[in-house]
């Protein structure tokens, strides 16, 4: 029943709140159709829900864009540098031992 | 010493200068953890598959072309990492219709919509904001929060996180989209008084 309701609206030429949710992520990656970001602007112009909507919605991505943090525990950044070193070092063995003390002397 | 810039490091490393790697990667460190951390939701686990990771990196950096940027390549490796650890340990969240917007049918929203978006100009209110935001992208399935972080917060293309991901750029998008709805929903709960 909603569906038929839905695509009665859309006949009409209004686009539902439903719809204008379902490419909000289309909408604020300006990848719309122009017509249909058109219809979009028209829609907001009349709903003030989905004016709330899309604001909160890009409130939220951001938010998340805040959440960044590029800051690393001392002990895992030694740690892993450690374990580089030694597989590092243990390579250059094993290269030694494969070319032979004579490759190093020439 | 006057420091080399990345493509030079690259060429060191190639030739056999293996400690040119830890300069090659200083800059992405701190990030690239922070994305491991987020993915796996565990520090222990983070550390693992972290290092893992670096490890992966320099072994397959005869394999790096420069079709993508080298942070970009790494970060990669590390999501590949960590999603491969997840899903060895299958401990994804569960997530709940009740978390993404409903309609009524006539296609308008079941429940009022309020916007807060001013009160998140208030410093104290986003700080309380983002640590919702931490909590609500731990509870989305382990897939989504990756997509999500790799987007908004490390800024990859689509292009990319589907490489990163094993994905289509159609998988990604959707993905992002019903993920940003579901954190929405969540903020909404919290500070905007829907229920």
């Amino acid at each position: 029943m909603r569906r038929v309701m839905a695509f009665v609206m859309r006949l009409m030429g209004r686009r539902t709140c439903e719809d204008v949710v379902a490419v909000l992520q289309d909408y604020f990656d300006g990848t719309l159709d122009p017509k249909v970001a058109e219809a979009i602007e028209l829609h907001f112009r009349d709903c003030p829900d989905c004016r709330a909507f899309s604001k909160t919605y890009e409130e939220t991505i951001r938010i998340t864009g805040e959440l960044a943090a590029d800051d690393i525990p001392d002990e895992v950044r030694s740690r892993v540098r450690a374990a580089l070193r030694d597989h590092i070092d243990a390579q250059s063995r094993v290269s030694i031992d494969t070319d032979g003390p004579d490759k190093l002397e020439s | 010493m006057e420091e080399r810039d990345e493509a030079s490091l690259i060429v060191a490393v190639r030739s056999g200068e293996g400690s040119a790697f830890e300069e090659l990667i200083r800059p992405y460190e701190g990030r690239v953890y922070q994305a491991v951390l987020r993915i796996v939701r565990n520090e222990a686990d983070a550390a693992d598959v972290y290092q893992n990771a670096v490890m992966r990196a320099f072994e397959k950096l005869d394999a790096f072309r420069g079709d993508a940027a080298f942070g970009t390549w790494l970060y990669q490796i590390a999501v590949n990492a960590a999603l491969m650890h997840l899903r060895s340990s299958k401990r994804s969240p569960i997530v709940s219709e009740e978390d993404l917007p409903r309609f009524n049918w006539m296609g308008g929203y079941a429940r009022p919509v309020e916007d807060w978006s001013e009160s998140a100009e208030d410093q104290a209110q986003r700080s309380q904001l983002r640590g919702s935001l931490r909590d609500a992208l731990d509870a989305l399935p382990d897939i989504d929060r990756t997509v999500v972080w790799l987007k908004d917060v490390l800024g990859l293309s689509h292009e990319e996180i589907a490489a990163a991901t094993g994905s289509t750029v159609l998988a990604v998008r959707s993905r992002l989209h019903r993920a940003h709805l579901r954190l929405r929903e969540r903020l909404a709960q919290r500070f905007g008084g829907e229920r």
